[in-house]
C-alpha cells in the first residue's frame, strides 16, 4: 500500500511547473534526437548528462524518462515519411509505414505508430511499477555468489545479441571491462594501470566514456557523409501533405490490430527491454515477427501493414519500462539509455538495489510517472500539434548542428569536474569508439562493459574471499547454480544452427528505398 | 584495428601481471580479472581475425578522407588545450568558427561563419553560465 502511496505522489510530483518543465523539455528534445537520422535518445541524455550535476534528481530523473520514451516514438516519424528510420528500432515501422505513405496514408500511418507507441509505452510503465517491488524482493533473495553469476549472464547477453558480430560484441565488451580496471582497485587500496600519470589513479570516469563513445565518435563518423548538408535531406514540398484529422486511425482499422496485438507486443517488448544488451530494435524485431506469424493477414506484411506499425512500435515503447528494471534492482543497464540514467543516479549519490525502493522510492516514483504520461500525453498531443511540421523541424544544416553537439559535449565533460583531463579523455575515447565503428565493431557493449566489470570482479573476489577460495560457491549456491544453468541454456541454444533456423525471418534491402522480406516457417 | 588491440592487449597484460597485490586473497586478487580479460581478449581477437580471414572482400565503404579527420581531432584539442588559457567565450568562438569551416557552411562567407560562430558560443553561455549556473573561465586569471 506505501508503495502504491509513494508511486501516486510520483505523479503529483510531475505537476510541480519545474518538474513538468523538464518533462515536457526533455520529450521535445528526445522527439527531435529520435527523429533526426544519426542522433538518438542515448546521444541526447548523453549530452544533458553533464547537466544533471548542477540539477536536483528528480527533474534529471524526469527528463531522462521522457527521452527516453519520446526517442523511442520519434524514430518512426522521418522512418514513417522518408524511409530514414530515425532510430533502428523503428526499421520495421520504416518498412510498413513508408509503403503506406506512398500509398497516400502518411497520417494514418503516423497514427497508428503514435497509437502504438502509446499504448505500449503506458503497459511498460505499468508493468514496472507492478513488477519492480517483485523484482526487489527477488533481488533480496541472490547472494553474492548469485550476484556475480547474474552479471556474468548479463555479459553474455549483452555479447551475443549482437548476433553477426558476436566476436566483435566480445572484443568491445572486454575492452569496457578493461578501461574500468584503471584507478584504485575495487578490494585493496592499490593503483592499477596508472602508468605513472596521478590523474588515472584516480580511475575513469564514466562521463567522458559516454561522451567520446556517443558524442564526439558520431561527430566524426557525420564528418565523412555529406557534412554540409541537411539532417534530412528532401525538401519538405516532395512530402505529400499531411493533415491534423487523419493522425486518428479510425476505430474498424485499431479492432481489425486487435486489442490482443497490442497487449502482447508490449509484453514482449517489456520482457526483451529486462534482457540487457537487448534493447528496442530487439524488441520490435521479435514483436514485428510474432505479430506476422499470427496474422490474419499476412500477405499484407511488407506493403504497408498497420498491424506491423502497432506491433513494432508497441514493443519498442513498451521496452522503455522493462530496461528499467534489471538497472534499478541489480545496477545492470538493459540498453544504452539505461546505461546513461544509471550515471545519473550515480552522480547523485543514489545506489541501484532493493534498498533504493525501501528509502528513495519518492526520488524514483517521478520517474515512472514521467514514463507514464509521456507516453499517455504527450506522444498524441506532440502528434497533433507537430505532426504536419516534423520533417521541416528535424531538416537542419549539418553544419550548424554538429558544432553546437561538439560544444556540449566538450564543454559539458568540463563542467562535471571542471577537468580539463576529463576533455581530454572524452576526445581520446571519441577517436576509439570512432575507428571501432568503421570496422563495424559495436560501441554500447564497451559502455555496458564498462558498467559491469568492476562488479563482476566484485562479487567474484567477495564470493571467494567468504568460501576461502572455493570455487565450488558458484555451483553449491542455488541462486548461482541456476543462473549458470541459464547461462548454459543460452549458449547452447545460441550456438545451435538448427534452433536458430526455425521460424527466421530476414529483412534484405533490395536498394533504396524498397525492402523485402523473408519469412520462413 | 584487430592488431592495435592486440598490441594493446599486451602492454594491459604485461603491466597486469606486474600488479603486486598488498593484502594475498589467494586464487583471485587484483591481477585476476585482468589477466583473465586479456586471454579472453586474445580469443576474441582471434575468431575477428579468422573472420577477416575467411572473408577478406568485404565491402569498404569508407569514403572518409583522413585529413578532415585530422583537422577535426587537431582542432578539438587545440580547444580543449586553450579552454582555460583563452577562457570559454573566445575558444568556444574560434572553436565553432573552425568547424563551421571543415563542416563546409558557406565557404565564401566569412560574416555568415562569424555571425553563427557568436550565436553558438553565446546561446550555449547563456545556457550553461545563466541556466544551470556553472562556472565557466573567462580568460586565464579571470573567473
Amino acid at each position: 500500500m506505501e508503495f502504491i502511496i509513494e508511486i501516486l505522489q510520483g505523479f503529483t510530483a510531475i505537476a510541480d511547473p519545474i518538474v513538468l518543465g523538464f518533462m515536457v523539455g526533455g520529450f521535445f528534445i528526445g522527439t527531435f534526437f529520435g527523429a533526426v537520422p544519426g542522433l538518438t535518445a542515448v546521444l541526447a541524455i548523453a549530452l544533458l548528462l553533464p547537466i544533471t550535476y548542477s540539477l536536483d534528481v528528480v527533474p534529471a530523473l524526469v527528463m531522462c524518462a521522457a527521452i527516453f520514451m519520446s526517442g523511442m516514438y520519434a524514430g518512426s516519424i522521418t522512418a514513417t515519411t522518408i524511409n530514414i528510420p530515425g532510430a533502428p528500432s523503428s526499421l520495421m515501422t520504416s518498412i510498413e509505414g513508408n509503403a503506406l505513405m506512398k500509398k497516400g496514408h502518411g497520417a494514418n500511418a503516423l497514427g497508428h505508430a503514435a497509437l502504438g507507441s502509446m499504448i505500449g509505452g503506458v503497459i511498460g510503465a505499468l508493468l514496472l511499477i507492478c513488477f519492480t517491488p517483485v523484482a526487489a524482493r527477488l533481488s533480496l533473495l541472490i547472494q553474492t555468489p548469485g550476484k556475480f553469476s547474474l552479471i556474468l549472464f548479463a555479459l553474455v547477453v549483452i555479447v551475443i545479441s549482437n548476433r553477426d558480430e558476436i566476436p566483435k560484441g566480445s572484443v568491445t565488451t572486454l575492452l569496457g571491462i578493461m578501461i574500468a580496471t584503471v584507478g584504485i582497485d575495487i578490494m585493496q587500496p592499490i593503483a592499477r594501470f596508472h602508468f605513472g600519470s596521478e590523474l588515472l589513479v584516480e580511475g575513469i570516469d564514466m562521463m567522458p566514456l559516454i561522451i567520446g563513445t556517443f558524442a564526439i565518435s558520431e561527430i566524426l563518423v557525420q564528418l565523412g557523409k555529406d557534412k554540409g548538408g541537411l539532417t534530412v535531406d528532401i525538401k519538405a514540398d516532395d512530402i505529400p501533405a499531411i493533415k491534423r484529422r487523419d493522425f486518428l486511425p479510425p476505430l474498424a482499422e485499431v479492432r481489425r490490430i486487435g486489442v490482443w496485438t497490442y497487449i502482447k507486443s508490449s509484453v514482449i517488448g517489456y520482457f526483451i527491454g529486462i534482457l540487457p544488451g537487448a534493447g528496442g530494435s530487439v524488441a520490435a524485431f521479435v514483436s514485428y515477427a510474432e505479430a506476422m506469424r499470427n496474422s490474419k493477414h499476412p500477405n499484407e506484411y511488407g506493403k504497408g501493414s498497420r498491424e506491423g506499425i502497432a506491433a513494432a512500435e508497441a514493443a519498442n515503447n513498451s521496452m522503455c519500462g522493462g530496461a528499467f528494471v534489471p538497472m534499478l534492482m541489480f545496477g545492470i543497464p538493459g540498453d544504452p539509455t539505461t546505461a546513461v540514467v544509471l550515471g545519473v543516479l550515480i552522480i547523485n549519490g543514489l545506489q541501484p538495489g532493493p534498498r533504493l525502493l525501501e528509502n528513495q522510492l519518492h526520488l524514483i516514483a517521478p520517474m515512472f510517472a514521467s514514463l507514464f504520461l509521456s507516453a499517455l500525453i504527450l506522444i498524441p498531443l506532440t502528434l497533433f500539434s507537430l505532426g504536419p511540421y516534423f520533417i521541416k523541424i528535424v531538416s537542419i544544416r549539418k553544419a550548424i548542428l554538429y558544432p553546437c553537439i561538439a560544444v556540449v559535449a566538450l564543454v559539458g565533460s568540463y563542467v562535471a569536474t571542471y577537468s580539463i583531463f576529463q576533455m581530454i579523455l572524452a576526445l581520446g575515447f571519441g577517436i576509439m569508439a570512432y575507428f571501432l565503428r568503421k570496422q563495424q565493431y559495436p560501441t554500447v557493449p564497451l559502455l555496458l562493459g564498462f558498467i559491469l566489470g568492476p562488479k563482476l570482479e566484485q562479487y567474484l573476489r567477495r564470493s571467494l574471499s567468504l568460501s576461502d577460495n572455493n570455487p565450488l560457491t558458484f555451483i553449491t549456491s542455488p541462486d548461482s547454480l541456476f543462473l549458470h544453468c541459464v547461462n548454459c541454456s543460452i549458449l547452447l541454444l545460441h550456438g545451435n544452427p538448427e534452433a536458430n533456423r526455425d521460424n527466421e525471418m530476414s529483412i534484405e534491402f533490395t536498394g533504396d528505398p524498397s525492402v523485402s522480406i523473408r519469412h520462413t516457417t | 584495428m584487430p592488431f592495435a588491440l592486440f598490441f594493446l592487449t599486451t602492454i594491459y597484460l604485461i603491466t597486469a601481471l606486474q600488479i603486486t597485490p598488498q593484502v594475498d586473497e589467494g586464487l583471485v586478487g587484483p591481477s585476476f580479472i585482468p589477466v583473465l580479460a586479456s586471454i579472453f581478449m586474445y580469443a576474441a581477437l582471434g575468431f575477428v581475425v579468422r573472420g577477416i580471414l575467411n572473408d577478406p572482400q568485404k565491402p569498404q565503404n569508407d569514403k572518409q578522407s583522413l585529413w578532415v579527420l585530422a583537422q577535426m581531432v587537431i582542432v578539438t584539442a587545440a580547444y580543449i588545450l586553450l579552454f582555460k588559457k583563452l577562457g570559454y567565450p573566445l575558444s568556444t568562438f574560434l572553436f565553432v568558427y573552425a568547424l563551421l569551416y571543415i563542416f563546409s557552411l558557406e565557404e565564401k562567407s566569412y560574416l555568415k561563419r562569424i555571425f553563427y560562430s557568436a550565436g553558438i558560443t553565446g546561446i550555449f553561455y547563456i545556457l550553461y553560465a545563466i541556466c544551470f549556473n556553472v562556472r565557466l573561465p573567462l580568460f586565464e586569471g579571470i573567473s
